[in-house]
């Protein structure tokens, strides 16, 4: 823990006010008239928004929508990008030329771009939201994984394996993903990152969360109309997100620090 | 390269250079769409179109019909007589407006094949007559005591009309204003006849942006579409004049009469008595907004005058619910539709809290205003809300509440049928003289009133901001621009 600073704690209190918020099922939607557009102050830190709802409470509840999308679309872009990209990488010949080019194909296209249009085609909503970042998340990881298995397929392990006859699929799973998960590891957690971005994006957009559930995005968008009286709207919530995506960031950073051996123990050395 | 460079910053500086501008800017929330009277409907458009064109009639202070261009006379029944001012005929073209002009206007207005929106409120007009340059007749098919009140589309020239020219983006009218400029993405320009003055039209969709562009000096004048906090905002700054009147654009609760929940009057007066409209008002429309309990204002000559009967009472909504079948275990579930625009959705979910208070479920959908529109038009909804801006006539009885007005018809969206208030629609329009159509539209809102197809919320109040440079300018309480007429600004 110590090893990766102060950004695991905020990345440990994100995932945990997260979870505690649902816990106590905080009120994220009740609406105090007479707390319209109320600024910070001792009895709300955090102040009111246009409906005289807690930004406190509703920052909470965007916490868990920021989580779990970005939990869950990274668990789904990993896991699909990584079967995909080391099964093209490992049976090369025609199976990795269709891969490659359905890659191209989603690489030639901004993925945010392609995000907000499946998004507008399918519609606004949560879990719309999960699916489209995760028909954009996937590629990354796959041409990640590919390249990874292309490096360490012909060592003497894989070769081995395959002399004993082992099953394509036992050596992808054992012998081919377990050497290339590091990389992928740390690839996810700037994944993670890019998620909550761009869920926050769509949901500025209109295309998340949808009212009265809140999300960071959507409470940055709202509150953009209030700039002028009431900027804690706008500045809180874009602190939060901020502070989170810059914590994952740092924490991936460390991550792959930590994962590379070489580093490591020239780091140990050096101390 | 060098002189090149200075010359290219120079530009920059002069694009940049607004606060100086002698013309006054005027910022608008949403461009007017068309300079053309015959199609016209949007309210910026019709407002800036009563500056550049004249029309036959007009309204007074209490949106009775008075002669504008013309003054009338009534030879019968079915046929009335306008003799048009001496003065102040000029088109822009040079041509003088005569009553073949307005004959022409009238008459491309009324042929089917021209789909002009206006069409509909002239169905009583059976043909019209050109007596003289300075006069024309009009002869009705039936007798109609609110036909001079349909006479305000602005006049044309006849040769326009017949040459077919386009007059979306540009005017050819005789009003007190002139067109001058409206380039494709630049900003409309106007210029007052009598002293020169310009008046340039900025629009800008987003409030904060409005009043930054105030605050900068690049926009002189606002009026209407900013939230109450905005306005609070700027009076603390003190830069500025800000004034506010009662508005007379009727903001209310469509209920589908169609739909099986919403029969029972329990049900209906239950929703009038659960929403706690002062609060609403207090919070987020500001001072000058007022308590409505009919389409017309009480100032107008056919507006209801009686009390307010649906106040703020939750515990006689509850009873009001028991009695129509509804409690804790077994409670009512409307949706409830709105358009997308941010104040109406702030709206809409504080009356979804407060009918929640009473035990009704609310389900909000907001959608884009096409969809909205659409959707209310065809029938597809439990509850919305809407407003009618800009109503002078009571003609607007029939269109909203007459069994015979369920769109494309009319606007009767939500097909309320009442055989006495079909007929006392029929009596009014029939009736002698104003006082007792006025008799007879008391009673038509009476009846409305207590059995609520429409909730009536509140009539929608007039803000004005102005630069201290910006004097003389007057609010009127339809939100229309004609205190342009009189504005004037200082020179720095």
């Amino acid at each position: 823990m110590k090893h990766f600073g102060w950004s695991v704690w905020v990345l440990v209190a994100w995932v945990a006010l997260s979870v505690f918020g649902q816990i106590i099922s905080i009120d994220s939607t009740g609406i105090e008239v007479k707390h319209i557009l109320n600024g910070p102050s001792w009895q709300s830190w955090f102040g009111y928004d246009d409906l005289g709802r807690s930004v406190f409470n509703r920052l909470l509840s965007g916490s868990y929508t920021s989580c779990v999308v970005s939990l869950t679309v990274i668990t789904i872009s990993v896991s699909v990008g990584t079967i995909i990209g080391t099964i093209s990488g490992y049976l090369g010949g025609f199976v990795d030329t269709v891969i490659v080019r359905i890659i191209d194909i989603f690489l030639a296209f901004p993925g945010i771009l392609l995000a907000i249009a499946l998004a507008g085609i399918m519609g606004s909503g949560v879990d719309n939201v999960v699916i489209a970042l995760s028909i954009v998340g996937w590629v990354g990881f796959a041409r990640l994984a590919r390249a990874q298995t292309l490096s360490i397929k012909h060592r003497e392990h894989v070769l081995a394996a395959e002399a004993m006859g082992t099953r394509r699929r036992m050596i992808i799973v054992r012998h081919l993903i377990p050497l290339i998960s590091t990389p992928i590891m740390v690839e996810a957690t700037f994944g993670v990152a890019s998620v909550i971005i761009a869920e926050a994006g769509l949901s500025f957009l209109g295309l998340g969360v949808q009212a009265p559930d809140a999300s960071w995005g959507s409470m940055i968008r709202d509150g953009t109309r209030y700039m002028l009286i009431a900027p804690h709207l706008v500045l809180i919530p874009g602190v939060v997100l901020m502070s989170v995506v810059l914590s994952v960031n740092l924490a991936g950073d460390r991550l792959r620090d930590w994962m590379d051996v070489k580093t490591r123990f020239d780091g140990n050395k050096a101390n | 390269m060098r002189t090149l460079f200075v010359l290219s910053i120079l530009i920059a500086v002069s694009a940049c250079s607004h606060p100086e501008s002698t013309s006054i800017r005027f910022g608008l929330a949403n461009a007017p769409i068309s300079l053309d009277p015959r199609f016209a409907t949007d309210a910026t458009s019709s407002r800036i179109n009563r500056l550049l064109y004249q029309r036959l009639v007009d309204f007074d202070d209490r949106l009775r019909p008075v002669p504008s261009m013309a003054t009338m006379v009534r030879l019968s029944d079915t046929h009335y007589r306008f003799h048009l001012k001496k003065s102040g005929r000029l088109f822009d073209n040079g041509s003088r407006l005569t009553a073949r002009d307005v004959m022409a206007t009238y008459q491309y207005v009324m042929d089917r094949k021209n789909a002009s929106p206006h069409r509909g409120s002239l169905a009583s007009i059976k043909r019209m007559e050109v007596i003289s340059d300075d006069e024309i007749d009009f002869f009705l098919s039936r007798t109609d005591s609110l036909f001079p009140g349909y006479l305000t589309i602005g006049i044309l020239p006849k040769e326009v009309i017949d040459n077919n020219i386009s007059l979306d983006r540009q005017s050819l009218g005789s009003g007190p204003f002139r067109f001058v400029d409206w380039p494709g993405s630049g900003n409309l320009v106007i210029e007052r006849r009598s002293d020169k003055q310009r008046v340039e039209f900025i629009p800008v969709k987003d409030a904060t942006v409005r009043v930054l562009k105030l605050l900068r000096g690049e926009i002189d004048l606002l009026q209407n579409d900013l939230p109450v906090e905005l306005v609070s905002y700027l009076k603390k700054k003190n830069k500025f004049r800000i004034s506010g009147r009662p508005g007379s654009n009727f903001t209310y609760l469509g209920l589908n009469m169609r739909e099986p929940l919403l029969q029972d009057t329990n049900v209906r007066k239950a929703i009038a008595y659960a929403i706690d409209r002062k609060t609403i008002i207090k919070y987020l429309l500001g001072s000058y907004t007022r308590v409505a309990n009919a389409i017309l204002t009480p100032g107008h000559w056919a507006g209801y005058k009686g009390g307010t009967p649906y106040s703020y009472k939750p515990g006689t909504a509850r009873s009001l619910l028991e009695r129509a079948g509804y409690n804790k275990e077994n409670p009512l579930i409307l949706e409830y539709k709105t358009s997308s625009d941010p104040l109406r959705i702030r709206i809409a979910t504080i009356i979804q809290k407060q009918l929640k208070e009473v035990g009704i479920e609310v389900r909000l959908r907001s959608f884009d205003w096409a969809t909205v529109y659409g959707d209310i038009k065809e029938g597809r909804f439990q509850l919305y809300s809407l407003s009618w801006v800009g109503i002078k006539n009571p003609d607007i009885f029939r269109y909203v509440f007459h069994s015979q007005s369920i769109p494309p018809r009319g606007a009767n969206r939500g097909a309320y049928n009442s055989l006495v208030v079909d007929r006392l629609i029929e009596e009014a329009d029939q009736a002698e003289n104003d006082r007792q159509s006025s008799i007879l539209y008391q009673e038509i809102q009476k009846i409305v009133l207590d059995e609520l197809p429409y909730i009536p919320l509140w009539y929608e109040g007039q803000v004005l901001i102005t630069a201290k440079s910006i004097e003389d300018y007057r609010l009127m309480p339809d939100g229309n621009y004609d205190g342009l007429l009189d504005v004037r600004k200082q020179k720095p």
